[in-house]
């Protein structure tokens, strides 16, 4: 049988209605009973890759990990919920800021008891924008990794993987991987799927495997954060009045800039 | 406490990366003066000129290291080679660009030596007894200042973010050519391919109309090129988001992964502006925003902001500018 680990993260998601606000200790945001959250956007082509292995080889158990507070669960529950078998929540204190390296140490304390074949996670997350956690991951359980993944097949036959990394100007990095390896997964590989109504009935009713991230190791705090509001870098006029004047305004100002003629 | 950093450029089919210079204009901005000491690494294939090219540019002494493995980045030897030459060295920074190459190795290069890491550094300031480092989260809607106490921190830069260095004073370094292959690896480089070619249609035109996730449904596209075609001299792009949608070309795509492009206006239309896109457009001449959140990171990049819904605004651009041409 070959197993596949998955690592999904539930990030918040701000718009109009939850507009994002710094918290008062200054390290973080506020969520609240507004915030929408919902499983990372990278991570989703993450879980469909899985799925589409585990379509064209027999035998196959796909098993998906978060690491953070009670709620973060539901992002494995959605990955059950399309179809992924089994799920597992390294479990943090609500206070506990998210390292890339202790999250990363963490899910490779609980991989080590597990022996997966293919560990494949999202190219980075929409919340920290990191891209840490996959190569840190790999380096902790010694497995080759590839970044950026676009394209990949495997070749169980061969113990391996060919897997090719997008990279600048429009080319591609194919390379081979020994297996076990793993794979940060970009986005546009695949379409995901939406969860069908059997599995996410199915996922509701699954037990996950909770782990108490105190119970692997202690966090680290070598570093300290402090969160504001971005700048300006331009001038960032604002345009006033109705659409129409608005129009005009703009009109104006690309033939002041000699942009139009 | 003496800096000691190491910058690792990066060359591809003989061309330094243009970022690596930038990663480099990150080194000396925390470096403090004549007491700190900065090492251009460099690692590939047929070195020799290109190592003269950075040390008589860089005005620093280089270390070049021919891989051998027909010249192929290989993340694994990669590593090895590189801990092997920092604990010789003995760095307390490695700056390197967060190229597609950069952000492959960097963080596993960090967890073996032991380092701290960070990725999309924009900025660097002084934190009394420790560095601090600036980089966006949120999509770009909230800056993270971080200060780190570390005896090695790994200091990845966004492109796009820091100056290329540049100093016509600095004397040329001294280049030590060498040669490690590293160790065997577990994964076996089979070829680079082309998939795609760069499109010229991006770098020539001088008025860029750019669609984001801002556009719910693939029809209201349309509105985005009939915009385009008010404009001469203009092309149609986008954020990854809408290329992988499929509704449009990745040859379209305008970001770090995609186009970096320069036109004289670049028109973001419904892009939120998060780190990635901004690389590829913020050294445009002029840049206008339209999208309904006030709060879209994009309009910290722009000359000027629209707040307007794209579906009902556009037309009226296209209509008004139109009348306005005629007169």
């Amino acid at each position: 049988m070959m197993k596949i680990l998955v690592c999904v993260k539930q990030v918040p998601e701000f718009d109009l209605e939850a507009e994002i606000k710094i918290n008062d200790s200054g390290q973080g945001v506020v969520t609240n009973h507004l915030t929408a959250f919902r499983m990372n956007r990278f991570d989703e082509y993450a879980v469909e890759e899985a799925l589409l292995i585990k379509k064209s080889f027999s035998d196959v158990k796909i098993e998906a990990l978060t690491v953070g507070p009670e709620d973060a669960s539901a992002a494995v529950k959605r990955a059950m919920g399309m179809g992924v078998d089994h799920g597992i929540h390294i479990l943090t204190r609500e206070e506990n800021p998210l390292l890339a390296g202790q999250v990363a140490q963490w899910i490779s304390i609980v991989a080590k008891t597990k022996s997966y074949d293919l560990i494949l996670t999202g190219v980075m997350s929409e919340d920290q924008m990191q891209g840490q956690v996959g190569p840190m991951l790999a380096e902790f359980l010694d497995l080759p990794c590839a970044t950026s993944v676009i394209s990949e097949k495997l070749a169980p036959e061969n113990q391996s993987v060919i897997a090719e990394r997008e990279i600048e100007g429009g080319y591609r990095d194919v390379l081979e991987l020994k297996l076990p390896a793993l794979l940060t997964i970009q986005s546009g590989i695949n379409l995901p799927r939406y969860p069908s109504l059997s599995n996410v009935m199915r996922a509701k009713r699954a037990k996950l495997e909770i782990i108490a991230a105190d119970s692997l190791s202690q966090q680290e705090t070598a570093t300290v954060s402090a969160l504001d509001y971005p700048g300006k870098t331009r001038a960032a006029e604002v345009l006033s009045g109705s659409q129409e004047e608005k129009a005009q305004q703009l009109y104006r100002i690309l033939q002041e800039k000699a942009i139009i003629p | 406490m003496i800096k000691k950093t190491a910058v690792i450029f990066e060359s591809f089919e003989g061309k330094i990366r243009p970022p690596s210079w930038e990663a480099l204009t990150c080194a000396v901005e925390l470096s403090n003066g004549d007491t700190d000491e900065i090492q251009l690494i460099l690692l590939g294939e047929k070195l020799e000129a290109l190592a003269q090219e950075i040390s008589e540019k860089g005005g620093r002494n280089v270390i070049a290291i021919e891989t051998g493995n027909g010249g192929f980045y290989n993340s694994a030897r990669y590593k090895s080679i590189l801990t092997g030459l920092f604990r010789e060295q003995g760095v307390t920074h490695i700056c390197l660009a967060g190229t597609t190459q950069g952000l492959d190795y960097a963080p596993g290069l960090a967890i073996r030596m032991d380092a701290a890491c960070l990725t999309g550094v924009e900025g660097v300031f002084d934190a009394g007894d420790r560095l601090g480092y600036v980089r966006s989260i949120h999509g770009g809607k909230i800056v993270e200042r971080l200060s780190v106490a570390a005896p090695l921190t790994v200091i990845v830069t966004q492109p796009g973010t820091f100056k290329p260095f540049s100093d016509s004073n600095s004397a040329q370094g001294t280049v030590d050519l060498r040669a490690d292959s590293g160790e065997e690896s577990t994964i076996r480089n089979i070829e680079i391919k082309q998939v795609q070619k760069e499109s010229s249609a991006l770098a020539e035109a001088s008025i860029i109309v750019s669609a984001g996730r801002g556009f719910k449904e693939e029809e209201n596209l349309d509105l985005i090129r009939q915009l385009s075609t008010v404009f001469t001299k203009s092309a149609v792009a986008g954020s990854r988001p809408l290329c992988d949608l499929g509704w449009l070309e990745y040859s379209q795509q305008v970001g770090v992964t995609g186009a970096m492009v320069a036109p004289n206006l670049y028109l973001a239309c419904g892009i939120s502006g998060a780190a990635q896109h901004i690389s590829g457009m913020r050294n445009a001449g002029f840049i206008v925003a339209i999208n309904i959140d006030p709060k879209a990171a994009i309009f910290n990049y722009s000359d000027v902001c629209i707040v307007e819904d794209l579906t009902t605004f556009i037309p009226t651009v296209i209509e008004t500018f139109e009348k306005l041409k005629a007169i």
